[in-house]
Parts: C-alpha cells; structure tokens; sequence
C-alpha cells in the first residue's frame, strides 16, 4: 500500500534527519539490450519506438534501432506493417482495430526477433473530469504557504463490476505531459471513482488547459507499470528487478493495446 | 490426546530407583532478592565433574551414594557458599547465594564456574546477562538486548533502520524469539531502532544458534530465549530511567514475603511530544510513539508447586492528524505451573498466549478504510526433567500450538470507495514430543542427544487452492477441523563435547530444525505489514540441517576465553517472491512465490576477557550465505542480502572505580549484498534502470565505534542513581542505509549514486534511579 509507505517514511523523517550525499561506485558494464515501446489504440494508431539501453554512466542518449521490420495485427486477421517515420521510431494505422480482442507485435531486426501478444481490454469510459480545491490537511509540508490555494483535477468513473480492471491515466497541461498514473479496482471493483491526479511538485494554475487521457489496459501490462512504482529501488523495496514484460525476445519495454477515452477543461480564473 | 497423556504417564512412571545413592535436590535463589539462579552451579569438592547445574527455574537435583560431602555452590556475580552434608536418606536443601560486590567480583568466582564455557556440551550458544550490557553503549542510551547480541560473532544486523537479525546466514523470520516462552512475532518498536525487550524487565537472553536443547523448535536460524525478572520478594523497590527520547519506570516486591514476587514495568517514547511544541496545527496534531509494559508474578505454593505469570503488551502507534493511523503490537500471556514430583523429577506445564496484530486506518472522505491483520497462537506444553544420576538425565515432552492467522482484512463504509474485502482465517496445529538425554560417561566426555518429532496440520475451514505455472489447479473446501495437510518432521539433534582439560575441549554437533510459519515480504525494512504463512499445500516445511564444530580455550586461570566455531548450514524449501509480485491483500499469495535452497558457511572466532576491571571481547566472523531459488537470477546461485564477508566486533568496558566506568564498542562488517543496475533505457519518457545479476553488488562497508560512560552518585539511603552518558556513532561515519540512482540535478543527462544515511554523531544521557 502506498500510505503505509508514505507513513514510512514520515516516521523516519521524523525520528532522525536522513542526510544525503551524492558517491561514486564502480558498475559493471551491461550487453545494450532492445528496448521496445510499443502501442496500438482501440482506434488502430500503432506506434513502436526501439532503442537500446546503455550503461548507467553513460549520458542519457538512447541510440535507435534502425531498419527493424515491424507489424501489428489483431486476432482477426488484421495486420498492418509499420513504417520508419524517424529513426527507431515506426508508425502506422490499423484499419477494423477495436476493443476487447487480442492484439499481436512482431519485430525482427536482423536475425533478432521480437514478439508480443495483448489483449486489449473492453473500453471504460470517464464520466467526468472535475477540478476542485485540494482537501487533504498536509498543510504546511515542505515549507509550501501557499498549499491552501492548490488545485486537484479529479477523473470520475465507473468501474465495471464484473471483470478486473486496469487503468493508466495520462494527464495533459498546456499539450504537455504532465503525470503518468496506474490504477486498479483490487479494492474498488464496482465503485463509483473519483481519482485524484493531485500533483504536489507541480500543481495545477487557474487557467491552465487540462487534457486527461483515460486508458483501459490488460492485467500484464498494468503489472509492467506497477513493476517501476515499488521496486525501483529505495530504502525499503524488495531487491529491485526488471518489472516483468509481456515481450519475449527482449527483456525490457512492453506492448499495450488499449481503450482511448479524452476529456479537457480549461481551469477557470479566479476558480469559482 | 490420548496418546499424550500414555506419553506423560509413561515419562512419570518411569522412576527407576537406583541402588543405595540418594538424592539431594532443591533450588538455588538470591538472597538479596530471592529469584531464582538458572544454570547455578552445584560441585561436589574434590570430586571433578561431579555436580549439577540447576535449570531454568534454578532447580537442581544430585544423586549421590551416602555419606559425607562439601558442596560449593556457585553463579557468576554471586559469593561462592561451601557447605557440608551428611547424606543419609533423600534431602531438599534450597541454597540461597549472596550478590558479590562488583570489586569482590573478580577474586571470588571459583574455577568450577569460570571454565563452563569448556566443560559444558553446549557450543553455538551466547548467553547475555542484562547486568553484563548495561554498560554497553546503546543509540539513544535505551540498553537494548537484541543490539548488543549483534556484536557477538555469527549474529549479524544490517544497519540502522532495520531491526533484523540474522543468525549464521539464517533470515530475520527463522529466529525463534521467546519471551518466558511466548512467541514474540516481531521484536521491534519504531520500525527496528528499538527492541520490544525492556531491559528492566529482562533478567538474561540465551541465543541457541547451533543446536538447541529438543525443548526448542519451530524456526531454522536460532533460539532467543528471554527471560523476564521474576522480582524481588523480599523488599519493595520502585527503580526508573529519564532519556532523552524514552523514560522507564518499574516497580517490584513481595506479594507474601519469601513465597511470591510481582514485577511491574513499563516505558513510553516521548519524540513525538517535541511535535507539540510547533504551532502548526497540522505537524503537534501528529503521534508517533511507543510504549510496552511488562509484567510478571510468581507464588510459592508450598515446596513442591510454584506458578508464575508473565504478561507482555506493547504497541506502536502513529496517527497523522486523525486521517491516516497506524499501530502494531505483540502481547504475551505465559502462566507456569513447576512441579516437583521427587528429588529427581521436576515438571513444567505451560499454558501460553500470543499475538501480534496492525491495524491501518485512513478517513479521507470517501477514500475511508481500515485494515485489521493478526496472527495468534495457544500453545500448551508440558516438559519433565529426570536427572537419574550425575551422569544421566532424561529430558521428554510435548508442545501443541495452534496457529490463527487473519489475513488482512480491509473495512469500509458502504458510502466509501474502498470495498471491504475479507479474506479467509487460516489454522493449523504444530504438535511435538521430544526426548533427549544428556550423558556423561566419563568427567572428559558429555553427550547430548535428542529427537523432536514435529508436525503441523493445517485445518479447515476454508477454500484451499493449488496453483501450476502460477494459475489455479484445484481448489478444495474443507469443513471446520478437517485436515487440509500435514507434515512430518524428525528432528534429530546430537552434541558431543570432550574435555581435553579443565583449559580446552573441543565439541562438535549436528542438528535438524524445521520451520512451519513462513514470512512473506516485499520489504527489507523492520514492517509492521508482513505477511505470515502456514505450511499448506503449496508451501513446504521449511528445513535446514546444520553441522558445527569448536574448539574452547581458557588462558590465565581462565580470565581469557578463546573460541573457534565453524558451521555449514544447508537449507531447504525457502521462499522468495517472484519479480513484479503484488501482495497487497492477495488471496492467492502462494501463487506469488518461488521455492528453492540455501546454503550458509562460517568461521567464528571469539577472544573474552571475562573478569577485572577491564573486560570486554573482540570478536570475529568469516562467512558467506547463498541462494538458489529457480526464477531468480536465472536460477543461478546468489549470495543472500545478510551476506557479509566480514565481521568485526570489539567490545570493551573499563571500571575505573566504583564512581565511574567507561566502556566502548567498535564494529566493522563488509557491506551487505545489494542489487544495483548495470545499464539504463528509456521508457514513457523516463530513464529508468537495467538490472543484471541479483545482489551483485555490495553496499560499502559498515563501520561505527560507539562511546559510554557511567557516573554513579554516591548511595544516599537507599537511593542510588546514576547518570549515563553515551555517544553513538563517535567519529560520525556516514553509513549507507541506503543508494539510490537518481538523474542528476545539475547535468539531466547523467546519472548519479546518492547515498543516504540516518545518523552521523548522536549523544545522549540518561538518568537512572532505584530506591
């Protein structure tokens, strides 16, 4: 559970003042590995991006994997190869694309194959996407006066009762990507939800544009996600692991197929 | 049942009298205080190795032909009494020894208890006295017992921040922790920077980390066996401690003077109270803090049936502005029934309450919740003792447990978007009978073997699953008692010790353990939140077998104690959770693990001053512990996270006179074993990190020396006091608790190690009182 975490780690900032200090360790080298980010909508858009991993001292330039042969179909029958619009980067549309069926990946690259299967979930759709004044009484946390006056921009749906759920959540300001959130209905399957997508570094202003992206994804892909948020390393996870992909043929990045469902507000100035 | 009672029967009629020797028997006790003395030593003079040791309840037993003898009487810190018999039928002589003076200490202590460490069998065995440790500095200046065992060799912690301990490789849940013989589930406070044993209350903890007595059973690793103080039942004494962050009160006496005792204490941490003191409302309406209270009584029937009470109850507790609570705790009901049935049988029958439960609460409309989880067990055991003759004694019984494990369970208001979710009970019966016998065929050899027989069954009601390639099988119901599993464990344990001469001996030893209560979890911190297992379908006994050998050496009229112990431990059916699993309230946790083996390898040496001013030991231990679980680390062998190389541990205390002591501690480990990356990529528009081989890398190396010291004020009346210094961490190494990779702040395109540490230099005082 995320709140056990968190009140965690408020203990220990509260019985001793941990300190920091940036250090130098020696690490091993690592065999570049591909890394496949994959993705086709409901509405057939299927784009993949491949690169490849480097060492950790190395700077943040993740070379492309060029000249690779990609095509996604569905279980019907419908395929579609993907072309390269920029390098590592390949796109195309798959036309008679839509929910709840199975959805296929495969990428060669020289004598390197890649594949992947998703079932891409039934649509969920929003019923609403709502700002409000943020509630929780953390006032004061961080040094931050002005905490009273930040906003909360809350998703609201209705989790369907009869099947497991998986949802990723995209929030957009300004056409920027802002946050990426993962959420199940382990605990509320069924329920009415009002998520809360309350950003604490980085709050929503008066006057913003707001654009959430609500997708339904499969259980794999959502174990993917899930995998980054508790195990990646920290003071009190588990030995950390590649989360564990839906990929075989490489060891890192996932295929999802997924629902689309947008919504987008503009955040009224001065808020009512 | 009824086959325990033909067993109980069976162990009591089998008092064979043995020709023209009589028995003399009784107990050894405190004459200041009138406790008792376990492990008081009873010799015959001028008859080498003829004698006895008394129990755990100080009682002692002799078999003797008639005649004339002088017995000396001894325990460590107590003057020795010389006493003479006249042996003529059967007797029961109680033997009251008198506390020695601290200076007196030294010159009084007689040989027959300064070489015990080479002529007793015993060998993987520490032994800490609250007496001994009190000078011990200790963060905060709270004298912990489970901190100070880690500067013992084989015993190891991982740093601040994490209360585990880690016995001969084994893993923080194989440790069978005891407190008067209830199980203690975790035996931490405050996420692990205390342990849940309040020196006040505790008399002594003994650490069984090779082969424990057959009494013992149920955990893989080792035995911590704490004992609390029985009380003083000849006066009333109200003693306590002011710290800085903690305060200590306790209370003792009789209930009838010379028959019964009660003891009283408890302690409270007071960090949070420094929160009120900010004007913010939203930080002095937070609580954040401990508190544990001990209790025990014992009453003195007559001379042949006493009974005690042990009682522990301790919470933590955090709670953040009435939004978001916590708290956990354990408590422990043990009463005890001795009984002496002649001058050579004594008997104990034990009926004993444990439990250890968390509950979360979080109220943030409509986001409302509460999490209850707990595990309780009953266990009624009932151990008898024969002593046959000064070579021979006989030690049989039994232990049934029964295990109640409530998953955590999540409430919810019907309004809130939280489902409740209610998760099965889950039961089981652990059952052993047990037989051991110590021999000493000669005054050179001793032998100690034992067989426990433990099984588990694991009870209905419920729905029970099996899983293959991680998806349900089967799944089964089963009426309320009905067997879901059993397993069948022999136990079989053997120690052998040889006396070369009163100045060294050399033992060896052998024994099996199993393990029916398992921990899941996904942390590497001191959790309240982890979860427990029992035996079932899909999960296995756990097993190890453990071989170890030493060789004990005393130099200088046995002020100095030398040992070397090795060991090669091999284990079996230990669990790991597989990559990505989720455990947050997962019916189908079983699916979620992998099974595989262990192994753990060590060299511990040890060098004790025991007597004089200056005493202390320095300690030493070379080891490595692995793991081969299949799915992890592509199944390759992988050193375990409490796997260190090397481990340093210097312990000194100097009492300048009887107004000031100092005393000072030094460690240095070989960092533990850490995953780190070994390559990055990008995914979503983050960098993230690649990670090869599991627990590849080593944290850097922990090392930290701490300082005390002790002023006693002088004795007014029957007041004494002193106040206590101490400094933890004294030349303020910044230990990692622990390294993360983060992009770097000032270069995005880099990555960078970031080292975080808890303490650098942390003072701290202490006031003492008794009166």
């Amino acid at each position: 559970m995320k709140g056990i975490q968190f009140a965690i780690l408020f203990v220990l900032m509260l019985v001793v003042q941990a300190c920091t200090e940036v250090i130098h360790i020696d690490l091993n080298a690592s065999d570049p590995q591909i890394v496949v980010e994959a993705q086709v909508s409901e509405q057939g858009k299927a784009e993949v991006r491949l690169r490849w991993s480097v060492n950790v001292e190395a700077d943040n330039e993740f070379p492309a994997v060029e000249g690779a042969r990609v095509v996604v179909e569905d279980e019907f029958g419908n395929g579609v190869p993907l072309s390269e619009v920029s390098p590592g980067r390949y796109l195309s549309v798959l036309s008679g694309a839509g929910d709840d069926r199975l959805y296929r990946l495969v990428i060669s690259w020289g004598d390197r194959l890649i594949t992947a299967d998703d079932r891409m979930p039934r649509s969920v759709r929003m019923d609403s996407l709502t700002v409000r004044r943020f509630r929780f009484p953390l006032e004061g946390i961080g040094g931050r006066p002005d905490t009273l006056a930040l906003l909360e921009p809350v998703v609201w749906y209705k989790d369907p009762a009869d099947e497991k759920n998986q949802y990723r959540i995209l929030e957009y300001r300004n056409d920027t990507l802002v946050s990426i959130a993962i959420t199940d209905d382990q605990f509320n399957n069924g329920k009415a939800i009002g998520f809360s997508l309350f950003n604490f570094r980085n709050p929503l202003k008066p006057g913003d544009h707001l654009m959430v992206e609500f997708q339904a994804v499969s259980g794999p892909v959502y174990e993917y996600l899930f995998g980054f948020s508790g195990m990646n390393g920290g003071p009190l996870a588990s030995s950390p692991s590649n989360p564990v992909t839906n990929l075989t043929g490489t060891r890192l990045g996932y295929f999802t197929a997924y629902t689309v469902h947008r919504l987008g507000l503009a955040v009224p100035v001065p808020l009512p | 049942m009824r086959g325990i009672f033909a067993f109980i029967l069976l162990v009591h009629c089998s008092v064979w009298v043995a020709a023209e020797r009589y028995t003399l028997s009784g107990t050894v006790s405190d004459a200041a205080t009138g406790e008792t003395l376990p492990g008081a030593s009873v010799a015959v003079e001028g008859a080498s190795g003829r004698g006895a040791s008394a129990n755990l309840y100080g009682y002692y037993s002799l078999a003797l032909q008639p005649g004339s003898y002088y017995l000396v009487i001894s325990y460590l810190g107590y003057e020795n009494k010389r006493i003479g018999i006249e042996l003529t039928q059967n007797r029961v002589m109680d033997v009251r020894l008198v506390p020695s003076s601290e200076l007196l200490d030294e010159v009084v202590v007689s040989a027959a208890k300064r070489n015990d460490n080479i002529v007793s069998e015993k060998v993987g065995v520490e032994q800490l006295q609250i007496r001994e440790i009190k000078k011990i500095p200790v963060l905060f200046g709270e004298q912990d017992l489970l901190k100070t065992l880690t500067l013992t060799p084989g015993v190891k912690s991982i740093g601040e921040g994490n209360g585990g301990i880690y016995v001969r490789g084994g893993s923080n849940a194989q440790n069978l922790i005891l407190l008067d013989e209830a199980m203690v589930y975790n035996a931490n406070h405050l996420l692990g920077f205390f342990s849940t044993f309040n020196s006040d209350a505790i008399r002594d903890l003994t650490l069984y980390k090779g082969t424990a007595p057959a009494e013992y059973g149920g955990r893989l690793s080792s035995v911590m066996d704490v004992k609390m103080n029985e009380g003083n039942n000849q006066a009333h004494h109200l003693s306590g401690g002011i710290g800085l962050i903690s305060s200590r009160l306790m209370l003792e006496g009789p209930l009838v003077k010379d028959r019964g005792s009660y003891l009283i204490s408890g302690r409270r941490t007071y960090a949070d109270l420094f929160l009120k003191l900010s004007p913010d409302p939203a930080i002095n309406n937070n609580q954040l803090y401990f508190y544990d209270f001990n209790a025990k009584m014992n009453y003195k029937l007559n001379d042949k049936n006493r009974l005690f009470l042990s009682v522990y109850y301790g919470r933590d507790i955090f709670d953040f502005a009435g939004r978001f609570g916590m708290n956990w705790g354990n408590s422990t009901v043990t009463g005890r029934w001795n009984h002496i049935w002649n001058g050579r049988t004594f008997s104990n029958t034990s009926l004993i309450y444990s439990d250890y439960d968390y509950r979360v609460g979080i109220d943030l409309d409509p986001f409302e919740f509460s999490i209850l989880s707990q595990i309780k067990n009953l266990n009624l055991k009932h151990d008898i003792q024969f002593f046959m003759n000064e070579k021979l004694s006989w030690n049989a019984g039994y232990s049934g447990i029964y295990h109640t494990i409530t998953p955590g369970q999540v409430e919810a208001p019907a309004d809130s978007e939280i489902n409740p979710i209610r998760q099965e009970q889950r039961y089981g019966l652990e059952q052993a009978f047990y037989l051991s016998t110590t021999y000493k065929p000669s005054p050179a050899i001793v032998i100690n073997a034992g067989l426990r027989m433990s099984s588990l069954l694991m009870l209905g009601p419920g729905e029970f699953y099996t899983y293959r390639n991680g998806a349900i099988a089967d799944t089964l119901r089963y009426r309320g008692g009905e067997v879901v599993q059993s397993y069948f464990v022999p136990e079989p344990r053997v120690n052998l010790s040889y006396i070369i001469n009163p100045q060294q001996s050399v033992k060896v030893s052998y024994t099996r353990n199993s393990q029916n209560l398992h921990v899941v979890s996904n942390s590497t911190g001191s959790l309240p939140t982890d979860i427990w297992l029992i035996s079932s379908k899909n999960v296995k006994p756990e097993i190890s077998d453990q071989f170890s050998a030493g060789y004990f050496r005393n130099f200088g009229d046995d002020v100095y104690q030398f040992s070397v112990e090795t060991y090669y431990k091999g284990m079996f059916n230990q669990t790991d959770l597989r990559n990505g699993a989720d455990i947050r309230a997962n019916q189908h946790i079983e699916r979620e693990l992998l099974f595989g083996k262990g192994r753990a390898y060590g060299l511990e040496l040890m060098l004790k001053k025991k007597y004089g001013a200056l005493n202390g030991w320095i300690g030493y231990t070379l080891s490595r512990t692995e793991l081969n679980i299949p799915g992890i680390n592509e199944g390759n062998w992988y050193p375990a996270r409490q796997d260190a190389t090397h481990d340093v541990s210097v312990v000194a205390i100097y009492d300048v006179s009887d107004r000031w002591n100092f005393s000072g501690t030094w460690v240095y480990r070989t960092g533990n074993a850490v995953t780190f990356p070994s390559g990055k990529y990008e995914v979503d528009g983050q960098v993230q990190l690649y990670y090869t081989e599991r627990n590849g890398y080593r944290m850097p190396a922990y090392h930290r020396l701490d300082l005390g010291a002790t002023w006693n004020f002088r004795k007014r009346g029957a007041v004494e006091s002193s106040l206590n210094f101490s400094v933890y961490n004294a030349y303020a190494r910044k230990n990692a608790f622990s390294i993360d990779f983060e992009q770097d702040p000032e270069d995005p395109t880099k990555t960078q190690a970031v080292l975080t540490y808890l303490f650098t230099i942390m003072p701290s005082v202490t006031y003492n009182f008794k009166f």
